[in-house]
């Protein structure tokens, strides 16, 4: 149980407006967005990420090229994010609304950034009370050639998407994507790419 | 001589009636009376007391009335039925007198029957003399069912207001003629319908004259009363009069002769108390003060919370009605006081600064009575009661009734008939007594033998009403009661309750209007708390704090309240 506050404003400081995208946290209405704020107790991410990438001539005997990657990761918030304080402390507190790192093969940072308000049009006509909110989740592994990100239409644009990892936030369904280079999506005779990944994100709220 | 009798529905000659004996028994101011009797007694069974009796002598009636009884007589074998008829003088006095009184149920005033009477007095409150409070006694016997008719009354002497209860109106009668003792009363039946009754002074009779020497009288009596004749009258009028607790006493004499020395024998000197006036003083103690509506100090003993309010200011003040210049603070103002007075509503807008040091506008106002009075006590009387006005020329009347030489007798004249003689005054001729000649001397009864054609007739003073002598004479006026509420019977207020009081009296109902306050602190226990400052002053003229929707979090989720805030301003840049 948190410890009973009221704050005089739904959010502690005015919002900046962004543009979405696919992989952001949203749209979100404004409760929910309220509720992430201030009721976000943490996340717990992990994945595992396998590639297997060779080049190899018929008239050969061994593959000209072979690389295999594999790696698993897990992690969590750090002390520096704002939901790592209890939610009457909030206000006070700036820097990210979440930063964590996980661990494993190579220690990797994540952070998710926001609250924002929706870019839309006829937004000064619309109520803040009406206005479309949402999160930016800057999450990025990687293993070998394989990509896991949180960027959804304006990844890198020699890559392509592959899969996705959803993941439930407040009833509502957003996802990891995965990419790999263009080039790997369509091989040759001689080349092999193989590649296998899961990733999930847990939010935990405040009772 | 044909002699009918009509008894009840019945109508027959004496013959037939079988009546032996007939007298009749006439008196002035008195009942007729005539006593038959039955030589058959069984023709009298068929009647009744109460029924009508009438008889009637060659054709003229010489009686009417009622049968008032009917006894009967034994004398050993021999039996007697008799009868007693009554003429309606026995109505007047079986009827008791009331007068209309008015009566106030506090708002409107109605009419009542009253035995408690006052003689002398009409019922509008107007004093009336003898004639005419004989005639409302006779009026309203009649309306009562006597069967009597008003024939002539000649005398209008004055009287004095004479208060009585339950008197029957031949009580009535009597009482008022105590005030015309030289009256005469009789009936006359000759004519159709019920009897009249003539009421006449004694020296507006017609004279008969009777010879000693006709052979038609055989006893004569007659004695000279000088001993009732007085010398003069003195009739002193006493009013009692009383202001508040002071009483005073009036005198007036009225006095026949006019040179008549009241001290001197056989004068009929008489007290007469007349009701007198009766005041109460009323002492209106008034303060006043001028009336300042620009002032302060004056509007600081006026409205309550500005009493020891040192910080208001007067914004602007006025009145609604009036422009007396001062206020009636205490006391009443009567209509009799002879002064201006109007209610009026004096008005201001004030600005004060309460002791929490809240900053308030207000509408004041305040009721009070304008006047042009000024403070000082003032005594209005009021009169409850009105002094009797002393009647005119009562000793005169007096002293004509009662100054003649009476002769008082009586005589049997043979073959005479009562109603030649009632209603007259008779001499005698007498070479013994020329005297007797001028006597003029009034019948007052006569006793009649029908039968026997035998009449005696009285004459003089009537024992039966007038004083037999000189000391009767001077209590005429002793019974008499002095009306202490004489004007209540055309009023209906009775004197104790005539006290008024009118005017106007200090109305200081201040009127407050709504507040409109520029600051307002609330605050309690200072020791102990806080308090709330709204200071208008810190706001700018387009700013107004209202209470207004906002979203908020609450324990972490999106919630809603109402605040009391302004209307948010978007600050520009370096604000």
């Amino acid at each position: 149980m948190i410890e009973p506050f009221t704050f005089l404003s739904p959010l502690p400081s005015p919002l900046q407006t962004e543009e979405p995208d696919s992989g952001s946290i949203g749209p979100l209405t404004l409760k929910e967005c309220v509720e992430i704020f201030w009721l976000l107790k943490g996340l717990r991410v992990s994945a595992n990420l396998y590639t297997y990438h060779s080049v190899k001539f018929e008239e050969d005997d061994e593959p000209y090229f072979e690389e295999e990657f594999s790696a698993q990761i897990s992690g969590a918030q750090t002390a520096s994010c704002i939901c790592e304080h209890e939610p009457y402390r909030r206000a006070n507190k700036s820097g990210v609304f979440f930063h964590g790192e996980c661990e494993g093969d190579g220690v990797v940072d994540f952070s998710i950034r926001g609250p924002f308000m929706v870019s839309e049009a006829g937004a000064e006509n619309i109520p803040f009370g009406e206005r479309k909110f949402m999160f930016a989740p800057e999450i990025e592994f990687s293993c070998g050639s394989l990509v896991v990100s949180s960027s959804g239409d304006y990844f890198n644009p020699g890559y392509v998407r592959v899969g996705n990892f959803p993941y439930e936030v407040l009833g509502k369904t957003f996802s990891l994507n995965a990419f790999i280079p263009k080039d790997l999506a369509e091989t040759d005779a001689n080349t092999t790419f193989r590649y296998s990944a899961n990733a999930s994100i847990f939010f935990e709220f405040h009772e | 001589m044909a002699i009918i009798f009509k008894m009840g529905a019945q109508s027959k000659s004496a013959e037939e009636w079988k009546i032996f004996k007939c007298k009749m028994n006439r008196r002035s101011g008195a009942c007729d009376e005539m006593q038959i009797g039955f030589a058959a007694p069984d023709t009298a069974d068929s009647l009744n007391v109460g029924d009508a009796f009438e008889m009637i002598e060659d054709g003229t009636r010489r009686f009417a009335g009622t049968i008032a009884k009917l006894p009967r007589k034994y004398s050993g074998k021999y039996e007697r039925a008799e009868l007693v008829a009554k003429n309606p003088w026995s109505d007047l006095e079986s009827i008791v007198f009331q007068q209309d009184w008015m009566k106030s149920d506090g708002v409107e005033l109605s009419t009542i029957k009253r035995s408690k009477v006052v003689l002398g007095q009409s019922a509008d409150g107007q004093k009336i003399g003898v004639g005419g409070q004989l005639r409302e006694i006779l009026e309203y016997a009649i309306l009562c069912g006597a069967n009597i008719s008003i024939g002539e009354i000649s005398l209008d002497a004055p009287m004095l207001l004479d208060e009585a209860k339950d008197l029957s109106c031949s009580e009535a009668i009597a009482r008022v003629l105590k005030w015309a003792p030289d009256n005469i009363i009789y009936f006359d039946y000759s004519a159709q319908g019920a009897p009249s009754i003539n009421i006449k002074r004694r020296g507006a009779l017609a004279a008969k004259t009777l010879a000693t020497n006709s052979g038609q009288i055989r006893d004569v009596s007659i004695t000279p009363r000088e001993d009732l004749r007085i010398s003069g009258v003195s009739v002193k009028y006493e009013t009692e009069n009383t202001a508040e607790d002071n009483t005073w006493l009036d005198v007036v004499e009225d006095k026949y002769p006019v040179d008549f020395n009241s001290t001197s024998k056989n004068a009929l000197v008489m007290s007469v108390e007349l009701a007198g006036s009766k005041a109460f003083c009323q002492s209106h103690k008034i303060v006043c003060e001028t009336i300042q509506p620009n002032s302060v100090s004056w509007w600081r003993k006026r409205v309550p919370v500005l009493k020891e309010n040192e910080g208001f200011s007067i914004v602007s003040s006025g009145r609604d009605d009036s422009s007396l210049p001062r206020e009636l603070v205490s006391g009443s103002i009567s209509s009799r006081m002879n002064f201006k007075t109007e209610t009026d509503r004096v008005y201001a807008t004030i600005r004060y600064i309460d002791e929490n040091g809240s900053i308030s506008t207000r509408e004041i106002a305040v009721r009070l009575v304008a006047t042009n009075a000024s403070t000082g006590t003032y005594d209005i009387w009021t009169a409850s009661q009105y002094a009797e006005p002393i009647p005119q020329g009562l000793a005169k009347a007096i002293y004509d009734a009662a100054n003649q030489l009476l002769f008082d007798g009586q005589i049997k004249v043979e073959g005479g008939k009562s109603e030649d003689f009632m209603g007259f005054s008779v001499n005698v001729q007498s070479e013994e007594n020329p005297d007797w000649a001028s006597m003029n001397s009034a019948v007052v009864s006569c006793e009649e033998d029908v039968f026997k054609s035998m009449l005696k007739i009285k004459f003089g003073p009537p024992k039966h009403l007038y004083p037999d002598n000189i000391a009767e004479l001077f209590r005429i006026s002793r019974p008499r009661k002095v009306p202490q509420d004489a004007g209540s019977r055309s009023s209906g207020k009775v004197g104790s309750s005539r006290v008024q009081l009118d005017g106007l009296a200090p109305d200081t109902n201040g009127a407050q209007g709504d507040s409109k306050y520029s600051r307002m602190v609330i605050e309690g226990d200072i020791e102990t708390h806080g308090s709330i400052d709204l200071n208008s002053d810190s706001l700018s003229t387009e700013e107004k704090i209202a209470i207004r929707e906002i979203l908020l979090c609450k324990d972490g989720k999106l919630a809603k309240a109402k605040v009391l805030m302004t209307d948010p301003v978007f600050l520009e840049d370096g604000q």
